[in-house]
């Protein structure tokens, strides 16, 4: 269902959603994911490995720029600029969907 | 690569089909950065549109498991194998090289399969990897491994233990040369 209207959601804080990805990483049974949120990958850009994502969001990071809301899927955005593991900078997209807890990780090279 | 931007899934699709894989139908795990993982028992999406997505629980768990197989597998480690190694102790190719004692141009032509890796760099890695990880299994695997080599030169006890001398030289104990041996 497409929701246009209502109540917009505060976007999380860089720290709030550092917890939510880091507990999600380590999250190993579905029973525990009823406390945490579900962690989908979608796809990373060419080169970049898992490895270099979990490398990324758990080191130091920060927002690219604001989160943006999508009202077509009713969920915030959240551009996050890290490192791989051989120090080349990536965007981690994350899209966090409250309703389904769940987030959607996709990572791509920067714009030049 | 740089300047290629692939936005994110941005379609108004609001329905998604869901797969369980199975063991005849497993996930490719091609983004860990091997070609040869598959996943049994995750969630796969795929919107109406055909992007996909993989759920993936406990990922950490499960690289640290991967690369602990990889470690202890018996035939020689490729470059790509290496190179997630490598990406699982978070260390850059320089430093990775320097530890492993490789030029960093050798450690870069192994990783992109330009260069095999020699039996005693293959070892040294695998053992670096065991003991910078602290993977308790690989830990375990390398004490047994290294009790086994010290067993095969250690003598057997003497019937009287020889004579064990300890020196106190300005306020500090030392054993003297050659004690208890």
């Amino acid at each position: 269902m497409v929701q246009e209207k209502g109540v917009v959601p505060d976007p999380l804080t860089e720290e709030q959603l550092r917890k939510l990805v880091l507990d999600a990483m380590n999250t190993s049974t579905y029973a525990e994911t009823l406390e945490t949120y579900h962690a989908l990958y979608g796809h990373m850009d060419r080169d970049i490995t898992h490895g270099d994502v979990i490398h990324g969001l758990q080191g130091p990071w920060q927002f690219e720029r604001p989160p943006h809301f999508n009202r077509d899927h009713w969920q915030w955005k959240y551009y996050i600029s890290t490192e791989t593991v051989d120090g080349d900078v990536i965007t981690v997209v994350i899209a966090v969907d409250g309703w389904r807890r769940e987030f959607v990780v996709v990572t791509r090279w920067p714009e030049k | 690569m740089a300047g290629e931007i692939r936005e994110m899934h941005e379609c108004s699709s609001t329905t998604r089909q869901e797969f369980i894989a199975t063991i005849e139908k497993p996930y490719h795990y091609a983004d860990c950065g091997l070609p040869n993982i598959y996943l049994v028992g995750v969630r796969q999406f795929q919107c109406e549109c055909g992007e996909k997505a993989v759920e993936i629980p406990a990922i950490k768990q499960l690289m640290a498991l991967i690369a602990r197989h990889l470690a202890m597998k018996n035939a020689s480690l490729t470059g790509l194998e290496i190179k997630f190694l490598r990406k699982q102790l978070g260390q850059r190719a320089n430093d990775f090289a320097e530890h492993v004692k490789l030029q960093p141009e050798t450690l870069s032509r192994i990783e992109n399969g330009k260069q095999s890796v020699g039996e005693k760099t293959d070892v040294y890695i695998r053992i670096y990897y065991a003991l910078e990880s602290k993977d308790p299994v690989l830990m375990d695997a390398l004490k047994s491994a290294l009790d086994r080599v010290l067993s095969a030169h250690r003598t057997k006890a003497p019937k009287k233990p020889p004579k064990t001398v300890a020196t106190i030289e300005h306020d500090k104990w030392a054993m003297a040369a050659n004690a208890g041996r």
